[in-house]
Order: C-alpha cells, then structure tokens, then sequence
C-alpha cells in the first residue's frame, strides 16, 4: 500500500501493517525454531513454527548430491487427544513413538527459546 | 543481553514508529498466547497419546484423512491411566479390555478351583484321621470351662463388666473395713493392715 492509498483508507493500512508485523513476527520464530533441530545444510533452509494454538510447521529445503532442490512442509495438528501431520497433501499420518518424543521436545525448546524474548519485546515498550 | 539479541532487537523494529508500539504489545502478547496455548495442548495430546500406546495400541492404526476425536478438558489427563476412560474412547482397547477381562476371569476360576482343591483336601484329612484321635466333645476347651460352670467367654451373654463392678465393690468393702479397724489409725497403722 503505498502513501497515497495509506492516507485515503487509514483503517485498511493499519490493518496491513499489523498483518506484516504479525507475519514477521512468525518469521522470526520460524527462524529460532529452525535452529533446533541442529545445524542446517549449506544453502539449505529450515523453519519451526507455531501458526496457531493447534499447528506447528516445518518447512525444510536442501539440496541433494545432484543438485535437484527439494521442499518439504510438514504440518503438524494438534486434534484433542491426537497429533496428526500432513505433507504436501492432505493425507494426515500418526506420528511415531520416537517423532512424537523428538516433537514434544521440539516444542518445549521452542517455548523456552520464542516466549520469553516475546516477553521481553512486550515489556520493552 | 540474550543469545537472540542480535535478531530479536527491540531497536530493530524502531522503524515501526512510536505511534505503532502501542499496536505492536497485543500482536506479541496474542504470539505469547498462542505459543503458550499450542505447547498445552501439544503435551496433551502427546502424553494421551502415550497413554494410548503402551497398553499395545497400533498408534499406527489412527491415522486417517477425516480423523475426529473431541477435545478434552485438561482434567481429562489425570485419568488417562484408568482403562476404563480410556477404553471408552479407543476402540483397540477395547479388545485389550476383553483380553484383561477374561484373563481376570480365568485367574479368579484358578484360584476358586485351588481353594476348592485345598478345602477338600483338608476335609479328607480330617475324615481320615482315627477316632481316638478325635477330641472328645468334653475335651474342648470350652466344654471344659462350661462343664466347670465357667460362662462362654465368648457368649454375647458374658458380662466382663459385671465381674468387674463385683471385684471393685469387694476392694471397696474390704477397704472399708480396714478403715472400720482402723478409724483413726496413723498412715503405718493402715500401711500394716493393708
């Protein structure tokens, strides 16, 4: 949204700005989460986030021996008493005994790492 | 100064504008909650789920496209380890139940059929043993005591109370006649009659 537009609809523009803020801020974790999960190849890129109180995410890329460059988004829904994930379409897998221990962990570092320097921004105003 | 200091700068989003921080606390404190609630809930669930899946649960066999189980309150966790909610809820278990039941069962007839074993065999040798070995009716204990003119100490009848009442008023009336003997005797005077 550009000057112009910003002035003429100042509702709207707010509205953008806190999306991009929000998204930014998912970004960020994106980025803290990522590095959980130990060092990421070279030229690859790994991302662990929260998208809401029921889904994580895990986008992954690398490339292999050949070149070829891969792209996984694993999402994970938290159902009730039952986490289910989903890659690329929407076949939902049960999560195995040791990725179900390996994930539980993922998000209690996760919380450690991403909440209290969200605290921290919340109280640094 | 945190490790994330570097990438997670207040003065990083200065470019934000001070009119805008105002704006900015809700979005952190709903990341903050979501976070938090995600992390919840995820350890619910995980920890239903190993609930599920040490009494021999395929985990496996959960997974589907259009998979729908309720939510729980949280209170729900605390009985996750009684088999009964969670049979009620997992259709594996249910089998597992069965599998426990009739084990339960089977135990328990065991156990009848060795007690009923070990009646018996207590009665054979009882039957078996010779008559003069028998105690006569007379020689019991009890009998005795009743032959004697001693009551049942265990007739509902027996009145231990009444024996000693009896035995309190007898001190009592021999206390009083020492006293009698002696109405004005010194302290050595009753400490010989006593």
């Amino acid at each position: 949204m550009n000057l112009l537009a910003a002035l003429l609809n100042p509702q709207q523009a707010a509205e953008e700005r806190r999306a991009e803020i929000y998204k930014s801020l998912i970004h960020w974790e994106g980025k803290v989460g990522g590095q959980l999960f130990g060092p990421v190849q070279k030229g690859g890129r790994r991302e662990f986030f929260c998208l809401d109180e029921n889904t994580w995410v895990w986008h992954e890329e690398w490339t292999d021996e050949t070149g070829r460059r891969h792209t996984m988004t694993t999402r994970y829904d938290v159902r009730g008493n039952v986490i289910v994930k989903s890659q690329g379409d929407n076949n939902y897998q049960a999560l195995s005994k040791d990725e179900l221990s390996n994930f539980i962990n993922a998000v209690d570092l996760y919380y450690q790492r991403v909440v209290p320097e969200l605290q921290r921004m919340a109280n640094a105003k | 100064m945190t490790r994330n200091a570097d990438t997670l700068n207040p003065d990083r989003y200065r470019h934000i504008g001070e009119h805008e921080i105002r704006e900015l606390h809700p979005l952190l404190v709903a990341r903050i909650n979501a976070v938090a609630l995600a992390t919840e809930k995820s350890h619910v669930a995980a920890n239903s789920m190993s609930a599920m899946a040490s009494p021999r649960v395929r985990v496996g066999s959960v997974a589907a496209a259009n998979l729908v189980i309720p939510a729980k309150p949280l209170t729900h966790i605390n009985k996750l380890t009684e088999t009964d909610s969670i049979v009620a809820e997992v259709p594996e278990l249910q089998k597992y139940a069965a599998d426990e039941n009739e084990l339960m069962e089977a135990t328990a007839r065991i156990a009848q059929a060795a007690a009923a074993q070990a009646r018996g065999a207590v009665n054979q040798a009882h039957e078996e043993r010779l008559p003069e070995q028998q105690p006569a009716a007379s020689e019991s204990p009890f009998n005795q005591l009743q032959e004697a003119g001693f009551a049942d100490p265990l007739s509902p009848n027996a009145s231990y109370i009444e024996g000693v009442a009896d035995s309190t008023a007898a001190e009592q009336r021999a206390r009083a006649q020492v006293d009698a003997a002696f109405p004005t005797g010194s302290q050595d005077q009753y400490t010989r009659a006593a």
